[in-house]
């Protein structure tokens, strides 16, 4: 190890803020079938090639992944994703912005989330709303982790998903929205930049059921994650949604055998 | 060749105001700032963090520097006020903090902290500049 690696890995930094103010001159799917979104996809099996060379210390061959989305809930490295993306994996990876973290399963809740951990936090801490939640027809966003990238090179968005709630579900979040796979376990921002949900499954070709932020709070509580709450605005009413959940999730990747 | 070992810990520590008469409007205390403004703060207090801690030839020239001089005469202050301004797009404008005496590692830190894009855009209504502490402490094993 240099000398120059060894302080990057150890580095911590924490700063108070204080704003200026302006008097200094400082102014400034299936119709019929729950689908979840998190494909399996055959990965290339190198030890078939070279069966010679294989490392028997080394970590199993992996033979499928599966790619959701995640994201942080504190400044530890804790993260909220959806429980069928992370069940029964080898190896869980978390990918942002060209770094790549192990990561361990914390807890598995009854419904469709769970608590995993990565060694320290890559990105902002998601804050949950406190009291009021979203109502009918209330925009939100959600969108794979993956898909962020080039909705972010267009500008961003607002929304691309709407609230439904001539369905009812008591732990669900029931979304109007035609997002897709890799979307499991991304959360759903309201218009305050809250988090509303944890989407889990597709039911039918428009809708998208989310795992609220209710049940996510308390499966948070249970565990001990000292998550943020709040009911005012996390951002100003024209800035992208895109952009704070890029600023929040990032990929995970669950390697089976 | 020496090796360095050693924790390099930016401590955290709230900012404390304590302004000066006629300047007491100089700071918006960020537990009575928008919500939005202290989410932005904390995300370019991340995105420092991660740009100090990158593991390239700049960030880890200025790592080095303020580990082998931490508490010397010649090293950096236990504490730094940095101040931020950033574009609409994301990107750092300008910062300012006070030289070290080490006219590289200001260079440095400069560099450094303006290098990159934090990934959203300032609410259009937050005050600028922000002011970011940062506590510089040598841990050492």
């Amino acid at each position: 190890m240099t000398r120059a690696k060894l302080p990057a890995r150890m580095i911590r930094l924490a700063c108070g803020i204080a704003i200026g103010c302006a008097l200094t001159g400082f102014t400034p799917q299936r119709a019929a079938a729950q689908v979840p979104f998190s494909p399996f996809q055959p990965v290339r099996k190198i030890e078939a090639a070279k069966p010679l060379a294989r490392d028997v210390d080394g970590p199993p061959a992996v033979s499928q992944r599966l790619d959701g989305t995640a994201f942080f809930v504190d400044d530890l490295g804790h993260m909220l994703t959806a429980r069928h993306a992370v069940v029964d994996c080898a190896r869980i990876v978390v990918s942002k912005e060209g770094r790549a973290v192990a990561a361990r399963v914390v807890a598995l809740a009854a419904s469709d989330i769970a608590l995993i951990k990565v060694p320290r936090t890559l990105g902002l801490a998601a804050v949950f709303p406190r009291v009021s939640p979203s109502v009918a027809n209330d925009m939100v966003f959600a969108e794979a982790y993956d898909r962020l990238k080039p909705m972010l090179a267009h500008g961003g968005s607002l929304g691309n998903a709407f609230v439904d709630t001539t369905l009812r579900d008591p732990e669900h979040l029931v979304l109007r929205s035609n997002v897709t796979f890799g979307t499991s376990g991304a959360p759903v921002l309201d218009s305050r930049g809250l988090v509303e949900g944890v989407v889990s499954r597709r039911t039918t070709i428009d809708r998208v059921l989310a795992v609220d932020a209710a049940h996510a709070k308390s499966f948070l509580a249970a565990h001990g994650v000292r998550f943020q709450e709040d009911d005012r605005p996390q951002m100003s009413g024209t800035a992208s949604r895109a952009h704070r959940a890029a600023s929040i999730s990032a990929r995970v990747t669950c390697l089976q055998q | 060749m020496l090796i360095l070992r050693g924790t390099l810990v930016l401590s955290f520590g709230l900012l404390v105001f304590s302004p000066a008469p006629g300047h007491a409007q100089d700071f918006r205390n960020p537990e009575q700032a928008p919500p939005s403004w202290a989410q932005f703060a904390k995300l370019v207090k991340y995105r420092f963090e991660e740009w100090i801690a990158a593991d390239e030839t700049v960030a880890n020239r200025f790592r080095n520097w303020v580990i082998e001089h931490s508490g010397k005469e010649n090293g950096p202050p236990p504490t730094l006020v940095v101040r931020a301004w950033l574009n609409p797009d994301g990107t750092v404008e300008r910062v300012t903090f006070p030289a070290f005496n080490d006219a590289g590692a200001t260079e440095d830190l400069r560099t450094i902290l303006k290098r990159g894009n934090v990934g959203e855009a300032p609410p259009p209504e937050m005050l600028q500049p922000l002011n970011l502490r940062f506590s510089l402490n040598l841990r050492k094993p």
